[in-house]
């Protein structure tokens, strides 16, 4: 598990420079590049995933989730209630219109934008704008947003990515390319940029992949599981 | 830094010149790339990617008011005072006059207390024809008394309806194609005023002065004033316990030993039992709206109502940051790529400093970080409509090209 430390001692031997003298790159330097490559691999790969709770209120349809989340939502997954226990069932604005929920089975008014009760649908508005129906009737039930976002920035040495120790590399491979840059090393910075992809691409499969049933094949009928 | 907090544009920019190489101790006539060449980029950068990615969503109320019309040209507006309201834009006052006005909208009084108080005689007359707000630059959706209406073509209702530009009644659908580029026509026009709440006083936040019994204005007390149906800021508070309107309702001396609570809210039925709380701060939430126009997000900026009136759902352009301590209203994430394509400009200017290959590299990044961004926000509004009998196979023999031959016959999996 490769922490910030040694993330910043492998750049800082990569680039050739002094712990306690830097000629270009100071400590600080590095620390932002490691951040904004660990950022990086986490946005493309949406492996951080996190439940969040939050307050919904009376007589509101519309939730900001740039205010209900500490760190930035990048989509949301899912919405459970706790009283009575339901996981809120994705829609849209125009399944609402139509006055049908699609796979929910719930039938919601054409003036659904005032009805209020228990509410059992969501759905988005662009990428922050959280919308609920029915809205609640009452403020404060909690509900808890299931989503993936950007993790924590690593502030102490001790900190490390939390992905699997085997995608690292990839934050030492965009730590070197944005610091090269900087450097006008162009040549080098993007072979690193190269070698980064890859381990962006592997992670994002990995994230992905995460869920997945095995199949097994079978003679004769499908099973019905 | 929380991603809530905004990144000025000029902390940017120096992140911008400190990748192009330009530090701040080489003299500027030495530069290779301004700060204003810089600022300019991420402006243009901000604004294609709001575009691609369909950012910023809001919504507005194209009223069901009589217009109130103070001035009668655009370049007035920016002779308007500090404490003065532009409102509607005013060319015409009755519908026999627009023969000799081209195009343009009517108002029907020139101060918001006419309106309200149902003067002159026939001024519950709304008008049909609105401008849409400035930054809009895709509508979504338009609903009237919270239902979705539809969108009409004119030459459909020219024939069903002949006197649509002049029939009154519910708001039933609208238009775009009638009256020019960035005007919405209800059809029909409304016959009744929307439910709308009275303005009182003056709009922006008192904080340190407050008017007396005489209406002068003193020291040392803040005021709650409560301009709506207008872009305004409440002096307000902090909720304290549901269901509660924020305000801050600072009580001032009007003589020995007696307190006023300074502020009313008018006609606001629903909020009868709503608690108002003493504490300081802005208003910052009405139970039951949207804030929208979030330009300054965290205020109640205007209070609008959907009973009967007409409301517009919309995708507009960003705040663009003008100033140096403005800021990209952006998460970091995004806040990036806006410095990419910056950087992906700067590159590819031609003459001294261009580089074509870290130009080519930097677009790559911007356009994958708004690819991404757009595919996000697209998959959480997905949804397929389900129709009347399932996605099954359709009428017999119609999935053969030659549908109405004889030996056209239905799939062997198909027949029973």
């Amino acid at each position: 598990m490769a922490t910030l430390a040694e993330l910043e001692s492998d750049v800082r031997q990569a680039l050739d420079e002094s712990a306690s003298d830097p000629a270009v790159f100071t400590s600080a330097d590095i620390r932002r590049a490691i951040n904004e490559g660990d950022q990086s691999l986490s946005e493309v790969s949406e492996w951080y995933r996190v439940t969040t709770p939050f307050p919904l209120w009376a007589n509101r349809t519309y939730y900001d989730l740039r205010g209900i989340c500490s760190q930035p939502v990048l989509s949301v997954r899912g919405i459970h209630a706790p009283t009575p226990a339901r996981w809120l069932r994705g829609t849209s604005p125009r399944e609402l219109d139509l006055g049908v929920s699609g796979r929910s089975g719930f039938a919601s008014s054409l003036d659904w934008g005032r009805v209020s009760g228990s509410p059992n649908l969501f759905f988005m508005r662009s990428v922050w704008w959280l919308g609920v129906y029915a809205q609640a009737s009452a403020d404060g039930e909690i509900v808890h947003l299931d989503h993936t976002a950007l993790p924590p920035k690593m502030r102490e040495d001790y900190d490390s990515p939390l992905y699997p120790e085997e995608f690292h590399v990839g934050v030492f491979h965009y730590a070197m390319y944005d610091l090269l840059v900087d450097d006008k090393e162009v040549s080098k910075a993007l072979e690193h940029w190269e070698e980064y992809v890859l381990i962006e691409t592997a992670l994002k499969e990995y994230a992905d992949a995460q869920g997945l049933m095995d199949r097994v094949i079978q003679f004769g009928e499908e099973s019905p599981l | 830094m929380s991603h809530l907090e905004g990144r000025t544009l000029i902390e940017v920019r120096g992140e911008v010149l400190r990748k192009l190489g330009e530090s701040t101790d080489i003299p500027t006539d030495h530069r290779i790339w301004g700060e204003a060449e810089i600022d300019g980029y991420l402006r243009e950068g901000f604004k294609k990617f709001a575009f691609a990615t369909h950012l910023f969503w809001d919504m507005r109320h194209l009223d069901d008011l009589p217009a109130v019309g103070n001035h009668v040209g655009v370049w007035e507006r920016e002779f308007f005072g500090p404490d003065e309201e532009v409102l509607d834009l005013r060319t015409h006052s009755n519908e026999w006059e627009r023969d000799w006005v081209g195009g343009a909208i009517p108002s029907h009084c020139t101060s918001i207390f006419e309106r309200d108080n149902h003067l002159p005689e026939g001024i519950d007359r709304c008008p049909a024809v609105y401008e849409f707000p400035e930054e809009l630059y895709s509508l979504e959706r338009v609903m009237w008394d919270y239902r979705k209406i539809e969108m009409v073509r004119s030459p459909q209702l020219r024939q069903l309806d002949p006197y649509f530009t002049t029939d009154r009644g519910e708001v039933v659908g609208y238009m775009v194609d009638q009256d020019g580029a960035r005007r919405l026509r209800k059809y029909r026009v409304p016959s009744s005023r929307a439910d709308h709440y009275e303005s009182i006083g003056r709009f922006g936040v008192v904080r340190a002065s407050a008017p007396d019994s005489d209406g002068e204005v003193g020291d040392g007390t803040s005021v709650f004033t409560m301009h709506i149906d207008q872009w305004g800021i409440v002096v307000g508070g902090v909720l304290d316990q549901a269901p509660t309107i924020f305000g801050c309702f600072d009580p001032f001396a009007t003589g020995a030993g007696v307190t006023l609570e300074v502020a009313e809210l008018i006609a606001l039925e629903e909020f009868d039992e709503c608690e108002v709380i003493w504490r300081y701060g802005i208003l910052k939430r009405l139970p039951g709206y949207f804030p929208a126009g979030e330009q300054m997000r965290g205020f109640v900026k205007k209070v609008s109502r959907d009973d009967h009136n007409t409301r517009i759902e919309f995708y507009r352009r960003p705040g663009e940051p003008n100033s140096q301590n403005d800021v990209f209203d952006l998460p970091e994430h995004m806040l990036r790529a806006i410095k990419h394509y910056a950087l992906h400009k700067a590159f590819g200017r031609k003459g001294v400093g261009q580089d074509l290959r870290l130009s080519a590299h930097y677009k790559m990044r911007f356009q994958s970080v708004a690819v991404r961004t757009k595919t996000r926000a697209e998959m959480a509004q997905q949804s397929k409509v389900r129709r009347m009998g399932g996605p099954g196979p359709g009428p017999i023999g119609s999935r053969h090209p030659n549908a109405h031959s004889r030996h056209a016959r239905l799939p062997r999996n198909l027949e029973e």
